[in-house]
């Protein structure tokens, strides 16, 4: 390289050129997104993708994504895609029955979260909805009201890895103590 | 060169300058890693709070789905959240103690370059003494164990500055080639170090003019060619990242995006300390009282004029009610920005004097002797029974206290009569400016931590040849400092000794 030389700069130019060009090859409409999202025949990792794109790129709440995709995905077999529909990205856009408090969770997800368990335990997937659900960073207007603890990281790591959980006893206490915590001493970052 | 002797390196070209002193600098360097393995070891199990919670539920999302979120009033950099998914995905929830381990490895580098610059700014002794410093400096050294981004961040962004600084010797020197490699690295490092904290994004532009100022003899090309360069870098490494974002959003987004919600929390009716706001829980089981009741008022108190009512309809009036809330009808964080922005401004134009009074809080809460580690004693966050929570908590505690104290002060002494004319200053005191003037919206002991290395590498400076440069006006601006920080240690005195107290457990 010569003293002075503006190589380095054509080099990171170009560098930046053919990034951008790969971008704009790859991109997906928000149409295709949305169909994709609803795609039963999709892979579930290109319905999550396709889910992020659109539930993202709308900037006000769209019911086909609060409503119609959330229940596609709660109705999954996949339980990955009804994890999915549990997370920030759908619970934004939420559509509450009208006298609603501004502040409240999505109705859909808690219904789905808080529905009686199965045989009586918690299997790794209510588990894992559990979290997703109610530890997400937020507020209530998205289902998040607590963050998240040290126990609750290990069972969602455990159901995963397909470690046995705790019995039902121990992980509802658990809960029930966490739901004691006073809601206005709230934790700071 | 005699290891006793001040150098002259400010007149002297750096290539003339004798090798660092590598050994002792690996010497020190593996004592600090040492101390912080020893105190990892000895704190775990750790449990998690505040944001270390937020960062370890994004990487359970991208483990299980895929998928980076966002965290509604936030839109942190990927790079963290994205380390722990690494991390949990290879050694499940053991994992976070993996990540810890690697924080305290890679601590070294910070260590490392504390003394390269110790060693380039002032001598080979005071590079030793700067790295005997950070060694034992425990609340830098803590973040190795907790699971926030500051080690890794650090770890990159001294680096980067190292480079810059090196950068501006060679092209004084001559060598081009060498400058042109190393503002390239810097800007590399700088554009990694945004993937783990947005909190450099200004910087690097400041930077750059900085460079282009001490540039200008050379002609406006040359000038212009150094310092687009460490910029263009930036651009070019985060790119994938804001390409990415463009994606997901269909809006541009570079680095992440915190400031609306950085603005709700500072340019508001509520005073948010956040080196004592996690003790609330605390002090209430152990019947203390709230240690916002014993805050100053005047430099918290609402702007005259205004009378809370119960605005959020929770049923109780608070203190919060009396400001602004954030804006609802954007459903995302990046588009909550502009518009929080200009509340925050509005609110704050609206009431001049309560601005200037909460923001000399934020500088008080900013130079604040407390640190996370504090804080954590003050939680009791550490394991009943381990010698960190026992016999040392005491001793520990006030090693704590004292080194953010001293490197304050014996830092603002080594600024002002130690430290030359030269790259390093400038590039000093750019970064203590930056942190400064974006303290002013939000501060704590954490904000700080950029400057760490930066005061530990000066008070080495200021320990190893004491005054060097006695004009007047370096004298007053020492004098005026002191008797700033002095002020502002005086402002937030009741709830630094509150915390404090807690933190070495006198109050129980």
């Amino acid at each position: 390289m010569k003293p002075r030389s503006w190589i380095p700069h054509v080099a990171l130019l170009a560098t930046a050129a053919v990034m951008v060009v790969v971008a704009a090859a790859k991109h997906t409409s928000t149409e295709e997104a949305l169909r994709i999202a609803f795609d039963g025949e999709a892979s579930t990792d290109e319905r999550l993708w396709a889910a992020h794109l659109a539930a993202n790129r709308a900037t006000t709440r769209e019911p086909r994504l609060g409503d119609a995709l959330v229940r596609s995905f709660l109705a999954a077999d996949d339980e990955r895609l009804r994890e999915g529909a549990l997370t920030i990205d759908l619970s934004r856009h939420a559509i509450h029955p009208p006298g609603t408090r501004p502040d409240a969770a999505p109705p859909l997800q808690s219904a789905y979260v808080y529905a009686a368990l199965e045989d009586g335990e918690y299997t790794p997937h209510r588990v894992r909805s559990r979290v997703l659900f109610r530890r997400k960073v937020g507020g209530s207007s998205v289902g998040g009201i607590r963050r998240m603890a040290l126990p609750e990281a290990r069972w969602f790591m455990d159901s995963l890895r397909g470690t046995p959980l705790p019995p039902r006893k121990e992980i509802d206490r658990y809960l029930i103590e966490r739901s004691r915590e006073p809601v206005n001493l709230r934790r700071p970052r | 060169m005699n290891p006793s002797a001040p150098d002259a390196s400010h007149t002297r070209p750096a290539s003339l300058l004798a090798r660092a002193p590598w050994k002792a600098i690996a010497i020190i360097a593996l004592a600090g890693v040492a101390l912080r393995g020893i105190l990892l070891w000895l704190v775990l199990p750790l449990d998690i709070q505040s944001d270390e919670a937020n960062y370890l539920y994004l990487a359970l999302v991208k483990e299980r789905l895929g998928i980076y979120l966002d965290q509604h009033r936030y839109f942190w950099p990927p790079g963290y959240p994205w380390l722990l998914s690494k991390s949990i995905h290879a050694f499940g929830i053991d994992g976070l103690n993996v990540l810890r381990g690697l924080q305290v490895a890679l601590s070294s580098v910070i260590g490392v370059t504390t003394m390269l610059f110790a060693w380039r700014l002032f001598s080979r002794r005071a590079a030793i003494v700067a790295g005997v410093l950070w060694a034992v400096d425990l609340p830098l050294g803590a973040y190795t164990h907790f699971l926030w981004t500051e080690t890794f961040f650090l770890s990159l962004l001294l680096p980067a500055l190292w480079h810059f600084v090196r950068a501006m010797d060679r092209a004084d020197e001559g060598s081009d080639r060498e400058a042109t490699l190393r503002l390239l690295l810097s800007g590399v490092l700088f554009g990694l170090a945004l993937y783990i904290k947005e909190y450099v994004l200004f910087l690097v532009p400041l930077l750059a003019v900085v460079l282009a100022l001490r540039s200008r003899s050379e002609g406006l090309g040359e000038a212009l060619r150094r310092a687009s360069l460490p910029v263009l870098a930036v651009a070019v490494v985060t790119l994938p990242w804001t390409l990415r974002n463009h994606e997901v959003y269909g809006r541009t987004v570079i680095g992440g995006a915190t400031l609306g919600e950085n603005v709700y929390v500072g340019l508001n009716a509520r005073s948010m300390n956040f080196d004592v706001l996690p003790l609330r829980k605390r002090r209430a089981d152990l019947g203390l009282p709230q240690i916002d009741t014993l805050a100053r008022s005047w430099f918290t108190e609402i702007p005259a004029g205004w009378t809370p009512e119960d605005r959020d309809g929770n049923g109780e009036v608070e203190i919060r009610d009396a400001g602004w809330d954030r804006e609802f009808e954007s459903i995302h964080a990046i588009d909550r920005h502009s518009s929080q922005l200009r509340e925050g401004l509005a609110f704050a134009v609206e009431h001049p004097a309560w601005t200037l009074r909460t923001r000399l809080k934020k500088w008080s809460e900013l130079v604040t002797p407390l640190s996370f580690f504090t804080r954590h004693q003050a939680m009791a966050m550490y394991p009943e029974g381990s010698v960190v929570a026992g016999a040392m908590r005491g001793p520990l505690v006030l090693l704590a206290l004292a080194i953010s104290t001293l490197t304050m002060v014996l830092g603002a002494a080594g600024y002002f009569l130690t430290l030359q004319r030269g790259p390093g200053r400038a590039v000093f005191t750019v970064l203590i400016g930056y942190v400064v003037l974006t303290s002013l919206l939000v501060a704590m002991s954490r904000f700080r931590v950029p400057l760490e290395p930066i005061l530990v590498v000066l008070t080495a400076g200021w320990l190893a040849h004491g005054p060097r440069e006695r004009s007047r006006p370096r004298v007053i601006g020492l004098a005026a400092t002191l008797l700033v920080l002095v002020g502002l240690w005086w402002i937030s005195w009741p709830e630094t000794v509150a915390a404090a107290q807690m933190a070495l457990g006198v109050t129980q």
